[in-house]
């Protein structure tokens, strides 16, 4: 499923980053790779951007972005 | 020897070269908060050169400030870079290590924030890193000083010795990042024990209100309010009367007599009192407002609700053709414009960089901030909204002149990515808080002392001089001349008068002027205080445009060159400046006029303002039908067909957008 669409605060594990140039850089940047471990924590006030933990930290990232990840549900923490 | 420090955004680069260097530059808690490279020696030291460097992920730059890290990285060959790594996210951090080793200069790992690891859960086993990186490693906590010495002494060794270097397997770019992240991720556990995040916990905690759906916006417009409401109004109401008292009838008086004992003539004395010390001393009792505006600005920056700020305005202003990011320099720009045009060079799409550039000095400064404070208190002493007003006038101008000139794009897609990291709250250091606000109180002190002081003077020299160079009353004087000449301009806007005329003209090179202006020309003829002296010079209406048209003019020369240097040419700087002055203009020439008509007849007013209001509905309607037809954007199930999973069944299969 995309990212959007996954349940709160359950891991989940990307499959795949469908985006090009500097958002799939700046995803890589912050360390979202195939395989990596994230949780979508919820979105900001206004509906987007959304927001992730990976590893011990948070990030924001834009709806359209978020839309391009890939993910699967993962063991419930 | 050259020392270089390179890594992650937030992971505590300055605050390290503070320690080092012992100056005081800038630091807060979010990414991008230096965005220049500062230069600097080892205190112990001065034999070592340090070079801080803007936060980067990687060395392959987007934005601006990473260009300027990965530029002198690769050109200036530093002799070492101490990486800098937040050793709460070692995942994300040796990512960069490992690219760093691949370069041909020597790296020592600054493993920071050592005294943060318990409370995130963390044990860092430094010899497995210098391992299995072959690299040197201290763990450090710039923050509390800790082994700060050992890493220097590291880097000294390293210099001298044979560097190791790595080699990322695969051919693009693309698979060296996955090669240099799996490499890391396999070796995390060797590097360290992990249990729960306390620190996580708790921001996740704070993080559930501050980011609330409902509570967001008023959260934030609460926390700008009581900014503002207690420095003007509970510590301006009290620190601003002590100050005025302390200069103008302690210092001021004293002067005088002191001055007509010694026999001074008449002129020297009226230069004195009335020139200098009451054109600076009214200045100089803005002091503890601004002292305390500061307080605030420091705390919001340090505290970590920066970034909050940029996720939660993000959506609106993307609207407006401005990105999440738009919103900081909004918010540093409450203490200085300079520095908030400066932090635009984190933002990676040029266009929003520059629309934002154009906007963010709408934003009041702390120079624009003891003029509304003396204003509201001489026209509105009792109410607490009118000053706090500025700043969200400043911000829906922002949209506007956002909107205004989105319109003017010819490229209106908006290309930019945006993935911002959120930081951990944390409790603000009262030694760095004090250094901060320090610093920026100081430069609004040393304006008053150089820039004011010569201003007054000039200002006392205009206003009883005339052409002939002859002492004259104010009214013959060199300043009502230039005044009168100029007043039709400002006279729809309901203040032609020589004072509120001089005012503006000289607030162009610094806001701080307008109250010298007003100190000099008004108190100095009639004797009464400077508060009565502005109540009859304006009508409330009059006021509010004043305050209004200052809001959106340049706050100052500084500014000016700030803007040019960013926008990248005289060009640009102009077409920046000539569009603010228009702004500025128009909205006081509205609120005037709309002020008079309120006045002299209340439902001609209103059913005005109801037409306007209608019409601007309409047009905004239509334009947006338009543009949808035009771009696509909604076309039903998603927000725009770029990001859209439905986007090869959409119905506007042409839309420049897919690209």
């Amino acid at each position: 499923m995309l990212l959007p669409e996954a349940a709160h605060n359950k891991e989940l594990i990307v499959q795949d980053l469908t985006c090009t140039g500097t958002a799939r850089q700046r995803l890589m940047d912050f360390g979202i790779f195939k395989g990596t471990h994230i949780t979508l924590k919820g979105a900001a006030p206004l509906g987007d951007p959304f927001i992730v933990g990976i590893n011990n930290s948070t990030v924001a990232i834009r709806k359209e972005d978020a839309q391009k990840i890939i993910v699967t549900k993962g063991e419930d923490i | 020897m050259k020392i270089a420090l390179a890594g992650n955004p937030n992971s505590g680069k300055t605050t390290l070269f503070n320690e080092l260097t012992q100056l005081n530059q800038k630091i807060g808690n979010w990414p991008g908060v230096t965005v220049e490279k500062k230069e600097g020696k080892y205190f112990k030291d001065k034999s070592i050169e340090i070079i801080d460097l803007p936060g980067i992920y990687s060395l392959s730059p987007i934005s601006e400030d990473e260009r300027v890290a990965n530029n002198f990285l690769k050109k200036e060959n530093p002799d070492v870079i101490i990486n800098v790594i937040d050793s709460t996210n070692l995942e994300r951090s040796l990512a960069l290590t490992l690219q760093l080793l691949e370069t041909d200069i020597s790296v020592v790992l600054a493993l920071n924030m050592e005294d943060e690891l318990a409370h995130n859960g963390l044990i860092l086993n430094v010899t497995n890193i210098e391992k299995e990186l072959s690299v040197p490693a201290v763990s450090v906590s710039a923050r509390k000083k800790l082994h700060l010495d050992i890493l220097i002494e590291k880097a000294k060794q390293i210099s001298a010795a044979k560097r190791t270097a790595f080699k990322a397997g695969g051919k693009t770019e693309e698979e060296k990042a996955e090669f240099r992240h799996n490499y890391i991720i396999s070796r995390i556990n060797l590097f360290r024990t992990k249990t729960e995040s306390k620190a996580q916990k708790c921001t996740d905690r704070i993080d559930k209100i501050v980011l609330n759906k409902w509570l967001a916006f008023p959260i934030f417009a609460l926390a700008i309010w009581l900014m503002y409401f207690v420095s003007i109004q509970i510590v301006g109401e009290y620190g601003t009367s002590a100050m005025e008292w302390l200069f103008c009838d302690v210092i001021g008086e004293g002067l005088s007599v002191w001055l007509k004992n010694i026999g001074a003539a008449p002129w020297v004395v009226s230069l004195a009192v009335e020139g200098i010390v009451e054109g600076v001393g009214t200045v100089l009792s803005f002091v503890p407002q601004i002292l305390m505006l500061f307080i605030f600005i420091t705390f919001l920056e340090a505290v970590g609700y920066m970034a909050r700020v940029a996720v939660i305005m993000d959506r609106l202003f993307r609207k407006l053709g401005l990105s999440g990011k738009s919103f900081i320099p909004m918010i540093i720009g409450t203490g200085c414009t300079v520095p908030a045009i400066l932090s635009t060079k984190t933002i990676e799409d040029e266009a929003e960089r520059r629309a934002t550039i154009m906007l963010a000095p709408f934003v009041p400064c702390s120079a624009k901030v003891p003029v509304f404070a003396l204003i509201a208190g001489a026209l509105f002493p009792y109410n607490s909204f009118v000053a706090p007003s500025m700043y969200f006038m400043g911000i829906l101008m922002v949209i506007i002149g956002g909107l205004i000139l989105k319109t003017g794009r010819k490229n209106n897609t908006n290309r930019s990515s945006f993935v911002m990291e959120l930081p951990h709250y944390r409790l603000p250091k009262f030694k760095n808080t004090a250094t901060e606000v320090w610093n920026k109180i100081k430069d609004f002190i040393v304006r008053a002392g150089t820039v004011i002081l010569v201003a007054s003077i000039i200002l006392w020299f205009l206003s009883h001089s005339n052409w002939a160079f002859e002492t004259v009353k104010i009214e013959d004087s060199i300043i009502s001349f230039i005044g009168a000449a100029l007043s039709w301009i400002f006279t729809p806007l309901g203040f032609g008068t020589t004072a509120a005329v001089v005012a503006i003209l000289t607030g162009m090179m610094t806001k701080e002027l307008v109250i010298t202006v007003f100190a000099v020309l008004l108190v100095g003829e009639t004797d009464s205080s400077l508060n009565t002296a502005l109540a009859a010079a304006f009508t409330p209406q009059a006021a509010y445009a004043f305050m209004t048209l200052l809001l959106l003019s340049p706050p100052c020369v500084a500014a000016m060159a700030a803007i040019r240097r960013e926008l990248g040419s005289s060009k640009l700087m102009f077409a920046a400046i000539g569009f603010q002055c228009a702004m500025a203009y128009t909205v006081a020439l509205i609120i005037n006029q709309a002020g008079n008509l309120w006045q002299s007849d209340r439902t001609l007013c209103i059913s005005l303002m109801t037409v306007a209001a209608v019409v601007a509905i309409i047009a905004i309607s239509v334009y947006n039908v338009i543009r949808r037809k035009r771009t696509g954007a909604a076309c039903g199930k998603c927000s725009g067909c770029r990001g859209c999973a439905n986007a090869s069944a959409c119905s506007f299969k042409n839309d420049k957008t897919q690209n």
